[in-house]
């Protein structure tokens, strides 16, 4: 195993790495703007110069190849005043921008300044003037004048999205990113240009202005746009989910995320409900309390227990794979339900990179586990063919997300009873007699299985408000006040017996999902194939 | 006395003074056993103001820490910012500029003095003067009128800064500072001939309260109680900082220990004070009166608003606060009521990890139950409670 | 340079023993105040009482009063909603909404500024944090009293309109604004 000598210390290293990555490997800090992990090299910031013994000048550590015996200082003096330098002349014409920038708070010329430069300036001329407001795209604006043209983005369009639609103009002290001329950068990837980019030359309009970097919480979880299911953050203030950003996995989404993904930010904060809606007769529902509402479902419910007859239950394919087997434990003690039924998203635009069609993030998970229950659900057609016909009188309703609300409210009118557990209030709601309050998936701790067959965890990001509870504890609520009470008294005991009791999740071993997700071993669609 | 009165069956009383009492500054509450007129045990009970400064702390920045420290000790606010701006120049290895020390010594001493004002004008009042009270509130007036003039407020100042202190002395404040130290210690000397040699005053605080120089070593007292026993130990003089080793001013000592002590200790300390104040104003030295260090002191607002250096600079410092190195350190003043430390903890975040108070009047406060009350009568409480001068808000934190 | 004895400055001798000889004194201390207050000229006496609110205390130039947010030449505020201020506050008692500007140049202003005056403590800190030199407490008057804790909160229509005083320098800012020098020049 070739190694070099890393301030001192000697560092093994694979043949054909960089320096920069031996460094970031033994957790030695050394600045970067234009090196990128998963994009090639430009060498053009000169941030990252260190001394290699026996060279004649400094050399940038993302360009240089590691060789055996090399040794490398990165913090000596020399290297010090390069780096200084080196900031110093990437400041020289950075517009006096921190106020209005969004990407204060996560800029990486505030960070290095803090750590490598702290001088103050020498600069006694006007600074260069260049555009400020160009609309690249649809998501993406651009502002010539904080660019320092490391060509990030021109390379991430090139090589990981396929599609350049970015390049350099002009030359020098007037280079510019930009489009060529009738192109517009509206790929679907295209806000992975400003998460790559260091500085905030390329920011998003949907996130323009909206909200402080540092005074957003990170959680993790993962997408649920599609089945794809990248990982994600998720950053949050007072409850109001402000972005999403790609999260790291190599297995699932790399470093990126697609702009349909990112735009399904605002699905959490759209018509959130944190308190019970009750309708009475023929009137819109209004709210009440969480427990006059659970006294109604339990009300409404108790005499359909064993109707046998005439009721469905259905659920959302956003649903956890926890939410699922609870829902079918319910659904097979309680309830006793004769139909099932499964809602969900309609099939969207699909790519050889990340997005898939299946709209809905665990199809894979819920079906495995109704498949290990013995439940056969139907679809949403179906459920309201049988809504109309009569055969179905009384419908418990978890989850609201699907494309058909407007008409299966429209069949679900002439019902009984119809109990909804949702977190938004969608059509169904407005029709139902108790809408209980759930949380979205940001709100969830669960797991999902996308269409590659891996078991993602999701992490609560903040706590549930007012009257909101997840599914499975309104589920267990009315369980236990119609006579069966469940002892579940964590996620943990719940992903306990499926593993126990469902053989698809045997050697699933949910109960220790790591960040990055479990691969189950399940046959892999060809859908899940990707080139990212 | 007949005996029939010897063998009526008689039991103590137990009275509970305060928290809401007027005697009681700030908020104690002290459980009163009481045989007739005589002390037999007390119960006092502290942190009724109790508002959570140590982990308030945790959770702001280093700066924003500040303007909480005001509100310790709230008749010397500026004491106890100049204590914690101290104990983090110490750990972030810093050295304020000679102007700025000055100017801390200055605003020290008058806030030292402020507090001898009300400590001792409550004590006259609450024995009865009622006029000494009002003449050392307003001498106290005129002094709040140059803390307003040089920081902003009166109280809660907000003035000290790491690095030094926020705003130099506005034009013409040497002079007007004079004129309102001679106005005030006009009434202040006339508070002190109302009571120091009133037969009244003296025999409710002469011998009533007397600690020893052993008990008040023993149980870790410092400040004018401390002196007022016999011992000459001021932190000014024993371990100097800022620019007090230039100054020329005694260190007044008591004999007894007592009351009348502590009440002719804090007297004389507050004219030594103006001793030291008229001082600092004529050797003053032209100068910075802030360290430009761009790790903790917000860059000079002229670079803010025209270079993307100082504007990024002071981005960083205010999102993420002013990254103190970590470790721990213990910095220290000589507060009106003694040795007022604060242990500070720094994880070398923007945010302190654990900030200390070392209170000087909670220390005091240990004598009250075994060694000041007992055996005295009820209405001794109130001279002696007094003359420790607990502060509520540095008490309780 | 040294210590002090108290003691050696008071004594407990007759004339303290016998006590009407210090009342006397003390009592021709206070009547020297009341004749001095009641009959004196404007220099001996010292009547403090500030008939309030027909006469009114100038409060120094320093003083913290009440917000003001300044406008630029034309009107519209300085304010760029960078959310320094309400970093900076430890009293968190700054709520800002940030929006596009119709200036292009300016390009961000504060849709909604709001100040909850019950929580603020006066410290300044907003004044120190702002990079454009839009809000200062140069008002010189306190804060109104309020009959509901929601008039306590003060938007930024009614900030932007108040005046700072004549004649009062800046807390910070302009009065060291240097047209491109370098550092040391």
């Amino acid at each position: 195993m070739p190694s070099l000598t890393l301030d001192g210390k000697k560092v093994d290293f694979q043949p054909g790495e960089t320096i920069i990555q031996a460094a970031t490997r033994e957790n030695v800090e050394i600045p970067y703007y234009c090196w990128h992990p998963r994009l090639s090299v430009a060498a053009n910031c000169r941030m990252c110069l260190v001394e290699v013994e026996k060279a004649p000048k400094l050399m940038p550590a993302c360009q240089t190849a590691a060789t055996d015996g090399m040794v490398v200082h990165t913090q000596n003096e020399k290297v010090k005043d390069a780096q200084r330098a080196v900031h110093e002349f990437l400041l020289v014409n950075h517009p006096i921008d921190c106020p209005i920038c969004d990407q204060a708070g996560e800029c990486k010329l505030q960070d290095y300044y803090m750590e490598y430069q702290l001088a103050p300036s020498r600069v006694v001329e006007h600074k260069v003037n260049k555009p400020r407001l160009e609309e690249l795209g649809p998501h993406v604006v651009y502002n010539a004048e904080r660019c320092i043209v490391c060509t990030r983005c021109v390379r991430f369009m090139d090589e990981v999205a396929q599609n350049p639609q970015l390049g350099v103009f002009n030359r020098g002290d007037h280079s510019e990113i930009g489009c060529a001329p009738g192109v517009v950068l509206d790929d679907a990837y295209s806000l992975n240009t400003v998460d790559v980019c260091p500085v905030g030359a390329l920011t998003s309009t949907i996130f323009r202005f909206k909200q402080r970097a540092w005074n957003l919480k990170r959680s993790d979880s993962v997408c649920g746009g599609c089945a794809r299911g990248c990982n994600i953050h998720v950053d949050q203030r007072s409850g109001v989910v402000y972005r999403l950003l790609p999260r790291d996995n190599d297995a699932v989404n790399k470093s990126w995320l697609c702009d349909e993904g990112r735009l399904t930010y605002n699905r959490p904060n759209e018509g959130k409900i944190t308190e019970a809606l009750i309708r009475e007769g023929q009137d819109a529902p209004t709210t009440t309390d969480g427990v006059a509402a659970l006294n109604k479902a339990v009300e409404l419910l108790k005499p359909l227990a064993n109707a046998g007859k005439g009721v469905a239950a259905t659920l959302s394919l956003h649903a956890t794979v926890e939410e699922a087997y609870v829902f079918g434990r319910f659904v097979k003690d309680v309830l006793k339900a004769d139909t099932i039924g499964l809602v969900g998203l309609l099939p969207g635009g699909q790519d050889d990179l990340l997005r898939v069609a299946d709209k809905n993030p665990n199809r894979a998970g819920v079906m495995a586990v109704f498949a290990d229950m013995g439940l056969k659900p139907v679809d949403e057609r179906e459920l309201m063919q049988r809504m109309k016909s009569g055969t179905v009188k009384a419908w418990l309703a978890v989850g609201h997300e699907t494309s058909f609300g407007p008409e299966l409210a429209l069949a679900a009118k002439g019902l009984e009873v119809v109990v909804h557990v949702a977190y938004a209030r969608g059509p169904i709601a407005e029709v139902a007699r108790v809408t209980l309050p759930g949380v979205s998936w940001v709100q969830t701790d669960g797991t999902w299985v996308n269409v590659q067959q891996r078991a993602q965890r999701l992490k609560a990001g903040f706590l549930p408000e007012h009257d909101a509870k997840p599914t499975h504890a309104w589920l267990m609520d009315i369980a236990s006040r119609l006579g069966v009470a469940y002892a579940w008294p964590s996620m943990t005991t719940i992903r306990a017996e499926i593993e126990s009791q469902l053989p698809s999740f045997r050697e699933a071993k949910l109960t220790q999902v790591p960040p990055t997700g479990t691969q189950l071993p399940w046959a892999v669609p060809a859908e899940a194939a990707s080139k990212i | 006395m007949t005996d029939t009165a010897f063998d009526l069956p008689t039991r103590n009383m137990e009275i509970a003074l305060g928290p809401s009492h007027p005697a009681m500054h700030g908020t104690v509450r002290m459980m009163v056993e009481l045989d007739g007129e005589t002390i037999v045990k007390t119960e006092t009970e502290v942190g009724f103001l109790h508002r959570g400064f140590e982990k308030e702390s945790e959770s702001v920045h280093w700066a924003q820490v500040m303007p909480y420290c005001d509100r310790l000790n709230y008749v010397s606010p500026l004491i106890n910012n100049f204590a914690y701006a101290m104990a983090l120049e110490k750990l972030c290895e810093v050295e304020i500029p000679e102007r700025a020390k000055y100017i801390r010594v200055i605003a020290a001493e008058i806030s030292r003095i402020c507090d001898h004002m009300t400590c001792n004008g409550a004590m006259g009042m609450e024995v009865g003067g009622f006029t000494p009270f009002l003449y050392m509130v307003e001498a106290r007036e005129l002094l709040y009128d140059i803390v307003e003039e040089l920081t902003g407020q009166r109280i809660t100042v907000n003035f000290a800064r790491i690095g030094g202190v926020a705003h130099d002395l506005p034009p013409g404040f040497a002079g007007r500072c004079k004129e309102a130290l001679n106005k005030a210690f006009k009434l202040f000397d006339d508070a002190d001939a109302l009571l120091t040699r009133n037969r009244i005053f003296i025999d409710r605080m002469n011998k009533v309260g007397r600690i020893t120089k052993e008990q008040a070593i023993a149980y870790g007292i410092t400040g004018p109680m401390l002196r007022a026993t016999g011992v000459a130990y001021d932190l000014r003089k024993a371990a100097p900082y800022d620019v007090y080793d230039r100054m020329e001013f005694d260190v007044p000592v008591g004999d007894n220990g007592d009351t009348y002590d502590r009440w002719l200790v804090r007297l004389e300390e507050a004219r030594q004070s103006r001793r030291i104040v008229e001082q600092a104003l004529a050797q003053i030295p032209p100068g910075p009166i802030c360290i430009e260090d761009p790790r903790f002191v917000l860059p000079p607002k002229d670079e803010v608003y025209t270079s993307i250096e100082g504007l990024m600079n002071h981005f960083k410092l205010i999102i993420e606060g002013a990254r103190v190195p970590a470790g721990e350190v213990y910095g220290y003043t000589e507060g009106g009521n003694g040795e007022l430390g604060f242990y500070i903890v720094s994880d070398g975040s923007g945010k302190p990890y654990k900030c200390r108070v070392r209170s000087p009047c909670f220390t005091a406060m240990q004598l009250l139950d075994p060694i000041l009350l007992p055996g005295n009568m009820i209405s001794d409480i109130v001279p002696i409670f007094g003359s420790v001068n607990m502060i509520g808000g540095e008490c309780d934190r | 340079m040294g210590v002090v004895r108290v003691r050696d400055r008071v004594e407990y001798s007759l004339y303290e023993r016998s006590f009407v000889p210090e009342i006397l004194r003390g009592l021709a201390i206070t009547l020297g105040h009341f004749f001095s207050n009641a009959f004196g000229n404007k220099e001996t006496r010292n009547l403090q009482t500030v008939r309030y609110p027909e006469e009114q205390r100038v409060y120094p130039a320093r003083y913290r009063g009440q917000h003001r947010l300044l406008q630029r030449e034309d009107g519209s505020s300085r304010c760029v909603a960078c959310y320094m201020c309400s970093t900076a506050c430890p009293a968190y008692c700054i709520h800002i909404v940030a929006a596009e500007s119709p200036d292009n140049r300016i390009e961000k202003y504060p849709a909604a500024f709001e100040i909850d005056l019950l929580r603020c403590i006066y410290c300044g800190l907003c004044v120190e944090a702002c990079p454009e030199d839009a809000i200062r407490m140069d008002t010189g008057v306190h804060t109104p009293p309020f009959f509901t804790r929601d008039d306590a909160v003060v938007g930024r229509i009614d900030l932007l309109s108040l005046m700072g005083r004549a004649g009062t320098a800046p807390a910070y800012g302009a009065q060291n604004y240097r047209e491109g020098k370098p550092r040391g020049a």
